[in-house]
């Protein structure tokens, strides 16, 4: 895969929090350049460092892709075997964060044919059709209510994946371990490396703008 | 307190991030303070419902550990599908074991691919056998044939030739100029050529020790910047006219791929106590101080007696 060459002379870029508005902080961790650059050298807490990093980001990614839970952990699992088979291919390090996505997200359609070719309908794998065939097997309205619930939830869910997948990119990750894992924000900032005043800004900004892109749903003077 | 500075904290409230102190001094703001009441039970909520709904999505407790055990599998899988496929379909197998019984015996194997990417699949030179060799066999994709007289050699054939012991043969590339590489090796070797590669394969028995020297032969103007030697994924940068040892396991345990940067044609011969010796009469892409008079071409290739 070529990718832009990365000047290895030079720090890591801090645009990210220029182009937030953020207070520009020191940052303690490794950065991504740096555990790719340990990972290609075969080091093996690299790669347990990139995958703690990212493991939420990409499941919330193969959700997205999949557009149901089924088969999203298998694929997530996948794309990190795939991405650190071939790290040595990866020319800029510094673009680990969306090469990983992208490979997530070519795992998920490869699923997805495999899937289909192997005789399951893409729709009947959704949670709609799982939820309309729990309705049209079940008579009591407890279970209808519950199959519903299920829809409403998986769509629910897809919207929360999707307004997480399109925050600027320095939020996605903290929002992913903050909202899917409930990762505590000392042990989000030793993960990605960042001091936990510079994760605490962050999570508050991610906050702010979710609820803005999930306003719909959740009006503020709306209990929930 | 003031409401900001109640708001700027009631995240961390619903995160569970505050003090005994701090989280005491907000519920008292709050207790006064409708709006600031509000904005955190809508938090509250709106954090919870997302948790709640992305809980489907968590990873498995032992996520990491799947993922670094199927890392593990499928490099020692990659690895195993790469040997193999190094390995050539009659490497040990329908090869008469004299030349190794006899000590001195020497085999070239001369195998020649696609000399440029995309080409058609037409056959891409001639191989005339000379009076050195005692026998050219052709890699037909199925089985090992033997060439009688001049061969059309196809992409994708491989050609090898079996010498007579203690004969130094030469594939000549006619009026091109060229490297020579001394190969001295107890092992059977194999030679593959792609576009920009010639790639020496050791099949022995028993490890071994390449000799190679990389010299000028030919052309005066032919200029040669580096030879790079690849084996078992390390690099080996070869001076021209100095002989570099490589170690060889038995059976692709590896491979000796020679880089011409910058070439025309190549000549392997052979130093004492063996001798090997192959050529390529094919221009190589043209770069940097290769000189233009190596481009021409000649697509017949000849075994002559050296």
């Amino acid at each position: 895969m070529s990718t832009p060459k990365a000047d290895a002379n030079q720090p890591p870029a801090q645009i990210p929090h220029l182009l937030s508005g953020e207070d520009v902080d020191v940052e303690d961790g490794p950065t991504d350049l740096i555990l790719v650059g340990r990972a290609k050298a075969g080091e093996p807490s690299a790669f347990e460092a990139l995958l703690l990093r990212y493991k939420a980001l990409v499941s919330l990614v193969a959700y997205r892709q999949l557009g149901h839970d089924e088969g999203a952990e298998d694929v997530a699992q996948d794309a990190f075997v795939k991405a650190f088979l071939h790290i040595g291919e990866l020319d800029d390090a510094a673009r680990f964060k969306a090469w990983l996505l992208r490979i997530t997200a070519n795992v998920a359609l490869d699923h997805l044919r495999k899937k289909k070719h192997d005789g399951v309908s893409l729709d009947q794998s959704g949670a709609y059709a799982a939820a309309e065939s729990a309705a049209a097997q079940t008579i009591g309205r407890g279970d209808l209510r519950e199959a519903g619930g299920q829809a409403i939830d998986s769509e629910l869910r897809g919207q929360i994946a999707e307004a997480i997948y399109s925050l600027p990119e320095e939020y996605q990750a903290p929002a992913a371990m903050r909202y899917l894992e409930e990762v505590p924000y000392r042990e989000i900032s030793r993960r990605l490396g960042l001091r936990e005043e510079t994760l605490r800004k962050r999570i508050h900004r991610a906050n702010q703008m979710l609820r803005r892109k999930l306003r719909k749903l959740w009006p503020e003077g709306e209990e929930l | 307190m003031t409401c900001d500075e109640c708001r700027g904290l009631l995240q961390d409230l619903v995160d569970a991030e505050l003090s005994g102190a701090e989280r005491s001094a907000l519920e008292a703001h709050m207790t006064k303070c409708v709006e600031c009441a509000r904005l955190h039970r809508h938090l509250a909520k709106f954090t919870t419902t997302m948790v709640k709904t992305l809980q489907p999505l968590r990873t498995s407790e032992d996520f990491a550990g799947k993922v670094m055990a199927k890392f593990e599998d499928s490099k020692v899988e990659l690895l195993r599908v790469r040997e193999s496929q190094k390995k050539t379909p009659a490497a040990g197998k329908t090869w008469p074991v004299w030349p190794f019984a006899a000590g001195s015996g020497v085999i070239i194997l001369v195998a020649l691919y696609t000399l440029f990417s995309g080409g058609p699949a037409d056959p891409v030179a001639t191989l005339t056998k000379g009076r050195g060799a005692t026998r050219i066999m052709a890699w037909d994709g199925k089985g090992w044939q033997e060439v009688k007289g001049a061969s059309q050699v196809g992409n994708g054939q491989r050609v090898e030739a079996v010498e007579t012991p203690g004969e130094t043969v030469e594939l000549d590339c006619g009026p091109e100029a060229g490297l020579k590489i001394t190969l001295r090796s107890p092992c059977k070797v194999q030679i593959e050529r792609t576009s920009r590669q010639i790639r020496l394969l050791p099949l022995a028995d028993a490890p071994g020790r390449f000799f190679l020297r990389v010299t000028r032969t030919g052309r005066k103007d032919f200029s040669l910047k580096s030879v790079q030697l690849a084996f078992n994924r390390a690099k080996v940068q070869v001076a021209l006219g100095e002989e570099t040892a490589v170690d060889v396991e038995p059976h692709a345990a590896g491979d000796v791929t020679v880089s011409v940067r910058q070439g025309a044609a190549v000549i392997f011969n052979s130093s004492e106590p063996e001798s090997v010796a192959a050529g390529f009469a094919r221009n190589v892409p043209q770069t940097g101080a290769c000189s233009p008079a190596v481009q021409a071409k000649p697509e017949v290739f000849s075994w002559v007696e050296k």
